[in-house]
Parts: structure tokens; C-alpha cells; sequence
């Protein structure tokens, strides 16, 4: 009985202890979709949860709200709602919603606007910042390594779609080849899908019969195929978004990999701490560990601890500032980028 | 940019994945061309194509034998075709409603199994795909053999498809059945055809076709099931079916014609023409309709497509059972023992 007296006033005590140092904030997350989509608007809610964790650390007791699935057009009066509710921050995790937040940063001063895409204008508002991850740094890092692999000289990069966000990923693995061999010869289709596995191993198969060795796909559940195409002529293939080796472990080098929860969680809590740097674009790359890749521990002696280390040292660079990688969003820019001229002076 | 790409070896990859390409989309239009003689309309054939996708995939996953996939996935794309029948033949539904139906519920069917049989597998369920038939002598061809020796088996199934197709419709018994029963059911009935029996043996044919093209991408091209992996192949085969005008051998040109642009244009698109991607992944879909509507002359629609048919059969089951129906009523039935109302002038007279 004594020692339960003395165990719940233990309780009492930290409890008055941490709710008198608790400073309160509410922050507000607004996705695309929903935050159990096991993609997207789900990345950006473990990052968001990862940003509560980490301000608990700092003792700051942060409220999370969310509103899934909205339009376009709902974007604004959504935010400006949160906005008028005393929220500290509004994430905006979604392409099309930069318009409507815009707007409501205008309206709202002392609300910070976080977006993941920035707007078509300079005139950014100063509580309003974008996010982006430099997904040029990684897909070059991997093709880097895919340059160092391949023995035929020609590589081959298959994207999604033509937008500048997977261009600069296809690009990046382009010029990531050529750094490795200046004289590699490399390959880029885009397939219009997300889905179709089918046309993705049409196209990694083209890629090859024009003697690619190693292919590296920026694609959904279509990249299947393309793994799939590497499996049945022996060739290389590269992973983006997660770890896929178990798919084709004989043939998958690595996973490229983008750590989305990461960038959110830095931006959230540099937003409630008041760290964020008035009119700057925040585009974080393998530097701020939002970009890396994952070996496949299969192929491990394939891979040779020379071609592992040689990677090691370039990601080195580019997180010294030695290299920059630039952010090429046309198709078949990395052909004409001088080469000498990642190198920062 | 170099064109020193644009070689033999260059051509023959191009007309061999032409072959690749064009086979789940000529299993499909074959069995659609079937069913649409008929007077079949079967627009649900992408679901069909998903649903034989799993079923083949199934198949072979469970029995580890690729042609017990095959084989599986033809029993359940028949099953589909028939309920599609059941419900457009004996309750006489409209086939193109029906058609989307049957596309949204088999692809939630498809989807959902693979999800209840494999949710919180660690490995995802793959097989081996189908590896290249090859021949002596002629696979080792340097041009020849790349281009047309080394397909996979299930490509020469396809091939040797279409002229059974061919015979099927225009040299058998069934086949004039089932061009009749499309052309005009009452006609046939009255000349003792059994139009009900046709009509569903031919839309069996079209679904267990549409399943064969599906699993042809899950188990010969993939080793594994994915959601909408048919991605709209099945749309492409019905519009083959229309350019082709309902004929084996045009369909069959179709659809290497869409394989061979297709085959290209991934492959200018990877050498780097200077072309923008949007307008080369565009050709093959521009390419098909161009030449076939250029060559195909004109192809009329079966006459009697998407009618429902009735043999002097109560039209009560899909009314309420107390409400007196007479056999012509506002619905386009055609019928033996009720011939159209001959028109009479609905205007006043002068």
C-alpha cells in the first residue's frame, strides 16, 4: 500500500512536471489521398509522425491533424480553416494543392505553409516554403554504379511518365553512367504507366536488344517488367521508391531509394521551431540523407568491394559539396551536360 | 542520337517483339470476333483479360505446370463469358452495360482474390516465365530466326489460332450458325438454328479467348499477377475487332501492325529521336486505325449486335411478376411469333 502511494505520486509528479514544461502545437496535414495508401500521402504521414516524435523529444507536444483526399479547389478553404484554428503549420503534401495554399499563406501570417511542389511564381509570401527531394543525386549515384557494372558500355533508363520530377530521376542515372565511363551510350523510353508491366518489359527489352546491360526503371509496379526483361537475358536492373531485391535477386544491384518521411519530419519540426530560412527552396538530396541507396546483399561478390567503395566515395562527394549534381527535367539533357563541370569550383 | 542502330539485327528484334506484343491482344479480338458474329457484344473483355490473368497465374502458381495455367485460366474466362451470357442472352440485359459491369466486377474479383490469397505473404508469389520455343536449324538463322524462330509457345498458339478461327467462321456448320444468329436470330430460328445455344457457345468463345490473352501476359511475358495488368489491352482488342472487319486473318494484321509501331517506337524512343515521347507512344494507336481504316474497306457491324433475343419466351423475369407484358413492348426484342408492328403514319391525316 505505501509503495503504491509512492509509485502513483511518482506519477503525479513527472505528470505536473512535463505538462508544466509541454509547450502545445497543432500542425495540420493535407495529402493527396489517404494516409493509409501504402504510397504517397502515407509517406508524408509517417513523416509527419516522425516530426510529432521528435518535437516530444524537444519537449514540445505537437497535435496532429489531418484531412485526406481532398480537390483542388477544396485545397484553400481547408487550409484557411486549419489556418483560423490557431494551427502552427499546414502541410501540403500534394502536387496540385501549391495554388490553393498560396492563397491561404497570403491570407494567413502567422500560419506556416508547408507544400511539396512549388507554385509557378517567385512571389512566394515569407510563411510559405516548399519542399522537394533532389532525386537527381541518388538516380545518379545509381547510375554511377550502374556505369561501373555495365560491360557493354550502353545503359538504359525507363521512366513513368515525361514530367520534369521523373525526367531529372532518368536523366540523373544517365549522367551517373557517363560519370562513371564518359564514353557509355545510354537509353531512356518513357511508357505512359504506372501499371503497365507488360509494356515495361517491352521497352527494358528493346533497351537491351540495342545492348544495354543494365537498366534502371523510375516506375510503379510496372518496373516489374522491367525486372522481369533483366531476368530472362541476364542482365542488371535498378529499383527506385523501395527496397525490390526479393523480386529479382540475381539481378536487381540496388534499390534507389528516396526517404520522404524524413524530408517531411526535417521540415515540420524546423517549421515549429522557427528554423526555416525565409525564401528558401528547401530540395534535400542524398546530403540531408533524403536519397540512398539499398545494395542487394545477393549479389554482394558480384558487385566486388571495389565498384562498392568507388560508389561510397562519390556519395562522400556529393555530400562534401565536392560534386553537384544538377537537376536536369528535359529528356536527353544528360547527353549534352559537360562533365568537368560537376566538379564544384 | 545515332541511327547505326538501324540494322538487321535492329529489324529482327523489332518484328519478334511485334509477335510478343500483338499476342494477348489477337487472343482477345479473336474470341471478341467470334462473339461479336454472333451478335455478341462483350466490352467486358479487359476484366475477362484480368480475370484470366490470375486464373492463369494461379493455375500455374498452385500446379507449377505453365499449361494447367493456361488451361485454367480459358475454364475461368468461359465461366465469365458464360454468366455474361446468363445475363445478356437469358434475362436480356444490354450487352454494353453489362459490359461495364462485367469489367468493374471482374477486375474487383481478380483483385480482391489475389489480395486474400497472398495479403502479408513476405514473398511476393512469382513463377518462371515461359522460356522461347526453339527450332533446329531455323532458330540459329541470323535474321530469320531472331525475327520469327524464337517466339515463345504460346506466340505460335496464337499464329496457329488464326487460321482455325478462320475455318471455324467461314467453313463450318457453327461458324454460318453463328453468322447468322449475328445477321438476324429470327431468320436463323426460323431455319431451325438454335439461336441460344449459338449465342452462348460463341460468347464461351469470346471470354475463354479474352482469359487466354490475359494469363498470355501473367504467366508467359510476367511470372506474376498485377493489379490492372492488362491496361487496357482489352479495349485495343475491341477496336482491332471493328478495323479488322470481324475477319481472322485483318485482326490478326491489326494486331501485328500495333505490335510492330509499338515494338519501334519503344525503340526510337530509347536511341533518342528527336521526337517528343508523347507524340511516338501515340503512333502505334494513330498507326492502326490510319491503315486499317485505309484498307479494310467498308466492314458493316453484324446486323443484329447487341439485341436481345427472345424464343417466344416470357419477358416476365425482368418485370414485376403481376404486370401483364406483351412480347413487343418498348424494349428492341425480336421475336419468331411477333414480327415488328408494320409502321403505321402517326400523323394526323391532311
Amino acid at each position: 500500500m505505501k509503495r503504491g502511494i509512492q509509485f502513483l505520486s511518482i506519477i503525479a509528479a513527472v505528470g505536473i512536471v512535463t505538462t508544466a514544461q509541454a509547450k502545445e502545437v497543432k500542425v495540420a496535414y493535407l495529402p493527396c489521398g489517404q494516409i493509409n495508401d501504402h504510397s504517397w500521402s502515407e509517406t508524408g504521414y509517417e513523416g509527419m509522425k516522425l516530426a510529432k516524435e521528435a518535437l516530444a523529444a524537444d519537449g514540445i507536444q505537437m497535435t496532429l491533424d489531418y484531412t485526406e483526399s481532398l480537390q483542388a479547389a477544396q485545397v484553400e478553404p481547408a487550409a484557411r480553416d486549419y489556418a483560423s484554428r490557431g494551427y502552427a503549420a499546414v502541410v501540403l503534401h500534394c502536387a496540385t494543392f501549391s495554388g490553393g495554399a498560396l492563397n491561404a499563406a497570403k491570407a494567413f501570417p502567422n500560419t506556416k505553409f508547408l507544400v511539396s511542389t512549388s507554385p509557378d511564381t517567385k512571389d512566394l509570401p515569407k510563411n510559405f516554403w516548399f519542399y522537394d527531394a533532389s532525386q537527381q543525386e541518388a538516380s545518379f549515384l545509381a547510375g554511377y554504379l550502374g556505369g561501373l557494372m555495365s560491360k557493354s558500355g550502353r545503359v538504359g533508363a525507363i521512366g513513368g511518365f515525361d514530367f520534369p520530377a521523373l525526367v531529372r530521376q532518368v536523366e540523373g542515372f544517365r549522367l551517373g553512367a557517363r560519370f562513371a565511363n564518359p564514353k557509355m551510350k545510354s537509353f531512356a523510353t518513357y511508357i505512359n504507366s504506372w501499371e503497365d508491366a507488360g509494356k515495361a518489359k517491352e521497352a527494358a527489352q528493346a533497351q537491351i536488344d540495342s545492348g544495354a546491360d543494365v537498366i534502371f526503371a523510375a516506375t510503379d509496379q510496372a518496373a516489374r517488367g522491367a525486372f522481369t526483361a533483366a531476368e530472362n537475358s541476364n542482365a542488371f536492373a535498378i529499383a527506385s521508391y523501395t527496397d525490390q531485391a526479393n523480386l529479382a535477386p540475381k539481378n536487381i544491384l540496388t534499390s534507389v531509394l528516396y526517404d520522404y518521411p524524413r524530408l517531411v519530419k526535417m521540415m515540420v519540426v524546423m517549421a515549429v521551431e522557427d528554423k526555416l530560412e525565409v525564401g528558401k527552396a528547401y530540395a534535400m538530396g542524398v546530403t540531408d540523407g533524403v536519397g540512398d541507396l539499398a545494395f542487394n546483399p545477393a549479389i554482394d561478390s558480384t558487385i566486388g568491394p571495389t565498384v562498392k567503395a568507388k560508389v561510397a566515395s562519390l556519395a562522400a562527394d556529393i555530400k562534401a559539396g565536392k560534386i553537384k549534381v544538377p537537376m536536369l527535367s528535359k529528356p536527353n539533357e544528360a547527353e549534352g551536360v559537360n562533365l568537368d563541370s560537376l566538379a564544384a569550383k | 542520337m545515332s541511327f547505326e542502330i538501324l540494322d538487321t539485327l535492329f529489324f529482327s528484334t523489332v518484328i519478334a517483339a511485334a509477335f510478343r506484343i500483338a499476342t494477348p491482344i489477337l487472343f482477345a479480338a479473336l474470341g471478341e470476333a467470334v462473339a461479336e458474329r454472333a451478335g455478341m457484344l462483350n466490352i467486358g473483355i479487359e476484366g475477362m483479360m484480368a480475370l484470366g490473368a490470375l486464373g492463369g497465374f494461379l493455375g500455374a502458381y498452385w500446379s507449377g505446370q505453365l499449361w494447367i495455367g493456361f488451361a485454367a485460366a480459358v475454364v475461368v474466362g468461359i465461366l465469365a463469358g458464360l454468366a455474361f451470357g446468363y445475363i445478356t442472352i437469358e434475362r436480356g440485359a444490354d450487352h454494353v452495360v453489362t459490359g461495364i459491369v462485367a469489367n468493374i466486377f471482374c477486375f474487383g474479383v481478380a483483385n480482391v482474390t489475389y489480395r486474400f490469397l497472398f495479403a502479408g505473404t513476405k514473398d511476393i508469389p512469382q513463377i518462371p516465365t515461359m522460356r522461347p520455343f526453339r527450332m533446329p536449324w531455323l532458330s540459329d538463322l541470323d535474321f530469320f530466326g531472331r525475327a520469327f524462330f524464337s517466339h515463345l509457345p504460346i506466340v505460335w498458339v496464337a499464329i496457329a489460332l488464326i487460321p482455325i478461327f478462320w475455318f471455324l467462321l467461314a467453313r463450318t456448320k457453327w461458324g454460318l450458325n453463328v453468322r447468322a444468329v449475328g445477321e438476324n436470330p429470327a431468320a436463323a430460328e426460323t431455319a431451325g438454328v438454335d439461336v441460344w445455344h449459338v449465342r452462348f457457345s460463341a460468347i464461351a468463345v469470346g471470354g475463354g479467348m479474352a482469359a487466354l490473352g490475359g494469363a498470355t501476359l501473367s504467366i508467359a511475358q510476367l511470372g506474376a499477377y498485377l493489379d490492372n495488368m492488362t491496361a487496357g489491352r482489352g479495349f485495343i482488342a475491341l477496336a482491332v475487332v471493328v478495323f479488322g472487319g470481324w475477319r481472322p486473318a485483318r485482326i490478326a494484321g491489326a494486331c501485328l501492325l500495333f505490335g510492330g509501331a509499338e515494338a519501334l517506337q519503344l525503340r526510337l524512343q530509347a536511341i533518342g529521336v528527336p521526337i517528343p515521347n508523347a507524340l511516338l507512344t501515340a503512333v502505334p494507336y494513330l498507326l492502326t486505325i490510319v491503315v486499317i481504316t485505309a484498307f479494310a474497306g467498308t466492314a458493316a457491324y453484324p446486323a443484329a449486335m447487341n439485341q436481345v433475343y427472345r424464343r417466344n419466351r416470357p419477358t416476365r423475369r425482368l418485370r414485376p411478376h403481376n404486370t401483364a407484358v406483351t412480347e413487343d413492348s418498348s424494349r428492341p426484342t425480336m421475336s419468331v411469333d411477333s414480327p415488328p408492328v408494320p409502321c403505321t403514319s402517326s400523323l394526323p391525316p391532311q
